[in-house]
This record gives C-alpha cells, structure tokens and sequence, in this order.
C-alpha cells in the first residue's frame, strides 16, 4: 500500500509550468529518494505535499487523506517535514522551538523534557539549546530542523535535501537515521548527492522539467542499467598502439584511458557482442605482453545512471517538442 | 491559539519590539506633563525673543497636559504600531518561518489571529503603563487631574490604536512586502480622519473611529461630553478591527507559501 500518491500533479507559475502531469507512487516502510537537476520540481512537488503551494491540475494523497492547500491538522501531525532552507522564528532558543513543535503536536507533556532531551541530544545540539536559533549555523539549524520533524514520531518523513548543510560527519549520521527510522517512518527526500540515495534509498523517482522520468526500486534500477564494460588496470602506462588496436576489434565498442591515470583501461562492448569480449579481451592483452593488477566488469552507479536518464530524457522531450513543432508547422503550412 | 500567543510575545519582547511600544509610551508619560507644567519657564528661557509668545500661550492644566500625551500617543506610538506590526505576517513569510510553523500541526487562522492578539496585547500593556505612568506624573506635577475623563479618553485611544494595528496586520497577511504593509497601515492613518472633514460638524461623526482620538477625547477631559457619546464608534471600531483580521484569516487560509 502507498503512504503517498500523486496523480498527474501540474503546477503552473505565471506561464511557466513547473510540475507537468507527474505520477508517483511510495511505498509503505520505505526509503524514497526523490531525485532530478536543479529546477525540475522537487521543491514545488514537496510544497504541494505539504499544502503550501496549490496544485493547478491533478491530486496526491498522503496516508490515504487528500493533500490540499493548508493541510487537516490531523495530517500534520502524521507527517514530519524539513524544509530545504530552514527558518525557525529566531527569537526563540532551540529547546523553545523544540517545546513550541511538541505542544502543538499535542504530545504527552510528562514525557516532554526526556523527549526533547534526547533528540537534542542525537542531534548534538544539547549544549546550544539555550541558545537562540539566530546564532545557530546553517547545519545546526538543518539538524534541529531534523530534530522537531521526528520530534513526534510521524509515519511519514518529507525531507527536502536533508544534509544539504551537514558536514560528512552529520551527513553520515543523518543516512543512518533514516535508515534506521524506516521501522516506524517512510521517508521520502529530495537529495543532489546521489552516493547517498545509493547508500540509503529502496526506491528512486527521477524528475526533469516536472515530468517522471522513471521510478523504481533502486536494485532494480541499477541491475537494468548494466553498462558492458571491462576495467583494466595495468602495471605499466598503456602504449596507444594498444588503443588503436582495441578500437579496431569488432566485439569493441568504445575505449578510453581514464584521465590523469595512463594504467586504466574502460573497454565498453556492444551488449550483443559482450560474451565474444570476455572470451577475447584479456588473451588479447595478455598477448601484447602488457601486465594486467586488475581486470573486471564495472557496475555504473547511480550517478551515470541518473545523467543517461536524464540525457535520455532531454532527447525524448527534444524529438517530442520537434515532433510538436513539425506537426504546428505542418498546420500553420495547411 | 495560546501557544502561539505566547510564542509570539515572546518574540516581541526578545526582539524588542514590545519594550520599544512601552518605551516609546512611557517617554512621552514623562514628556508631556513636564513640558505642559513648565512651558512658559521653557519659552521664559529663550529671552525676550519669544516674550509676546510667551504671552500668547495659555496656562496649561492637567487636562492640557494628558491631552498633550494622547495626542503623542496617537502620533508616535501608532507609527511605531504601524513599524512593529507591518512585518508581523509578511516578514515571516519573506524569510520562510511561516511556511516552517504552518507545516507544524497549526492552524493557519490560529497563525493569524495569535499574529494580532499578542501584537493587542502589547499595545494594551504599552498604553496602559504608559497612561498610568502619565496620570500619575500629572497629578504629581498639577496637584489633581480629571481622573474618569483621563482613563475614558485612554480607553477609547486604545480602541482607536487597535483598529490601526488590526488594519496593519490585514494588510500585512494580504501583502508579500512588509513596506507595502506598512505604508497602508500608514495611509489608512491618516485617512482616517476625513470623516473628520465631511461629517465633522454633523450628528454622524459620532460613528466613526476617528472620534476616539484625541480631538474628541479632549471633550471628556475637559468634562464637555459624557462617556456614552462615544459608544457607537467604540462599537464601530470593535467590529471593524475584529472584521478586518476576519477577512485577512479567511485569505490566509487560501494563501500559497
């Protein structure tokens, strides 16, 4: 069952369309990484969710209630959210904005002190509580923002770009927790560091210009992008003769030296001919009298995975806005 | 609602807004009276220079000498009201700290409503002080003073200044600039009192705001009109503050963050 759905989600600013009839769908219990390049809409997806922005066309439901502008109170005290820049009012130290989170979350007041202690806590943040927010930096104020979103213990967890502002310390701690909150929480966050979507996510949506461009288990995602492709490190630097004649075999499809390295090979096959490489490539270099320290078939990461698509993406919109424009053509011609 | 009233006087005093409405109350409480009592030692001072000046100026007694605070209240203390209360919804807004509260589980009328209570509640607090401190100064420095008159006419000015403030904080919701808010808390100051041009010399002035300000509330100081003359402005007034955070709540409501 999903926590969260959107169906055909538009939003539109002043002309500009920024979510485009998008689909998604979260499973319960699980890590959701929701990813796309700057200005595609994760920010106005995550906005809507949280009933700040108005969808113009389409619905989503969040725990099976629909999401409208200004959300039931009932919602949101299901939902822990975290803002991409967060602002808390800052007159108040971050135990009163803590304790203002709790009250009006409607949350036992026996158990407030120990509860807000340790988050604080967890979040290193007890020695500043009596600090107020303006003194806090951009981390600190990205780790109390963490802090009340799983103050009351929601079943859902919206984070937009949550270790944005965290140093790789904080940012490991913040994977773990996610990781860890999955028992209770479905989390779904917007991130830009895909290693750390690889490190915590089940799930991936990818977004361009407000549109899916693919959402997946991320096993799945990775086992169908399986680029054929060889890395050969040698002890030596590669003479280019080598290069020459790999490119010029038939099971070859693509060869470069990686940069600033002359030792490593990247020997891509084209996917039908991947078994006449693996039984030729390394008598072939073996052959030449080259010494080979390393010699495997590489898995992309989520990183080229996500530009391929993207690239991808950018060709289909191009052929279809070209297809549109040919068909406007042909119209304005008749 | 009172957990965000309380969370919101608490930034008013941290961020000294509250203390800078009493200051500014309480200096002209000390002002006034001292300056009414010893005005013509003041002109005294400059010489002969303002002698006939001098002349010209009448005593002032201890109604002049309120009246003279009231009618600073009415000046300052409500363009310091206007200052303090135009960024109220829009700079929070602006910086994002609304759409942080708003996705807590408030309620966005709730948001708003604590918004001008705790603004209210400072106002009345300043005005309060401000009035007692001056009352007393006065009849310290004049030996009495028109106590009912006084503490009427303070009352009616705090209706008056609340309606100021209500009409800032609508346009504050209503505005994504703090400024535009401000200067619409500012004009509607000032329109306020063309009522004042069109009715002034007509039974009717007696139902609009305006007449709560100092103009008319010498008239209760100075014992030339009871209490009750002004009762439908005071109710006007009431309804008006109390309509205008009604409609700014209703649009907040429906307002993208």
């Amino acid at each position: 069952m999903s926590v969260l759905a959107v169906k055909n989600l538009t939003k539109d600013y002043r002309g500009h369309r920024a979510l485009d009839g998008l689909n998604l769908e979260v499973p319960r219990g699980s890590v959701f990484g929701f990813l796309g390049p700057n200005g595609s809409g994760k920010t106005t997806t995550i906005k809507i969710l949280t009933g700040l922005l108005q969808p113009s066309a389409g619905s989503a439901t969040i725990l099976g209630c629909p999401v409208k502008l200004n959300l039931e109170r009932s919602l949101k005290r299901r939902i822990g959210y975290l803002p991409e820049e967060v602002n808390f009012p800052e007159a108040l130290t971050g135990r009163e904005v803590m304790e203002f989170v709790y009250r009006a979350s409607g949350l036992p007041a026996a158990e407030e002190k120990s509860r807000i202690d340790a988050l604080l806590e967890q979040f290193d943040l007890l020695a500043h509580a009596r600090r107020r927010c303006a003194a806090y930096s951009r981390g600190m104020k990205q780790r109390l923002g963490l802090a009340c979103a799983l103050l009351h213990r929601p079943e859902l967890l919206i984070l937009d770009e949550p270790a944005s502002a965290l140093d790789p310390e904080g940012r490991c701690e913040v994977l773990e927790l996610m990781v860890s909150s999955r028992e209770r929480s479905t989390v779904f966050f917007s991130c830009h560091v895909l290693a750390d979507v690889e490190r915590v996510c089940d799930q991936v949506a990818v977004i361009n210009q407000g549109r899916l461009v693919v959402q997946s288990p991320l096993k799945e995602l990775l086992r169908g992008y399986t680029f054929p492709r060889y890395r050969v490190v040698f002890r030596d630097t590669v003479p280019p003769e080598l290069v020459q004649k790999l490119g010029r075999q038939p099971w070859v499809g693509k060869v470069r030296l990686v940069a600033a390295d002359e030792r490593t090979m990247l020997i891509e096959a084209p996917p039908e001919r991947l078994p006449e490489l693996e039984e030729a490539l390394l008598p072939l270099l073996l052959g030449e009298g080259q010494v080979v320290t390393a010699y495997y078939r590489e898995q992309p990461n989520l990183e080229e995975i996500f530009l391929e698509l993207l690239k991808n993406h950018h060709t289909e919109a191009g052929g279809a806005n070209g297809a549109k424009e040919g068909t406007a053509d042909a119209a304005a011609r008749a | 609602m009172l957990l965000l009233v309380r969370k919101d006087l608490l930034q008013a005093w941290r961020t000294f807004r509250l203390p800078a409405l009493i200051l500014t109350g309480v200096f002209f409480a000390l002002l006034d009276p001292l300056t009414a009592k010893f005005m013509p030692q003041i002109l005294g001072l400059f010489g002969d220079e303002l002698e006939g000046l001098a002349e010209m100026i009448p005593e002032m007694g201890p109604a002049e000498a309120l009246l003279s605070f009231y009618g600073d209240l009415i000046q300052i203390a409500a363009l310091v009201l206007i200052i303090i209360a135009m960024g109220a919804v829009a700079l929070e807004r602006e910086r994002g700290i609304a759409a942080w509260v708003l996705t807590r589980p408030v309620d966005r009328g709730a948001y708003l409503w604590s918004k001008y209570l705790a603004l209210l509640i400072g106002m009345f607090i300043a005005v309060a002080a401000s009035g007692a401190l001056a009352i007393a100064y006065t009849a310290s420095l004049f030996g009495s003073v028109p106590l009912s008159g006084a503490l009427w006419a303070l009352f009616f000015i705090s209706l008056f200044l609340m309606l100021i403030l209500a009409v800032t904080v609508t346009a504050s919701a209503f505005c994504r600039s703090q400024l535009a808010a401000g200067g619409i808390g500012l004009a509607f100051l000032l329109a306020i009192f063309l009522p004042e041009l069109l009715f002034g010399h007509t039974e009717l002035v007696r139902y609009f705001p305006h007449v709560l300000s100092t103009g008319h509330a010498g008239h209760l100081l100075s014992g030339l009109e009871d209490w009750t003359y002004f009762i439908p402005a005071a109710v006007i007034t009431l309804i008006l503050a109390q309509l205008c955070i009604a409609v700014a709540a209703h649009y907040f409501k429906q307002a993208e963050l």
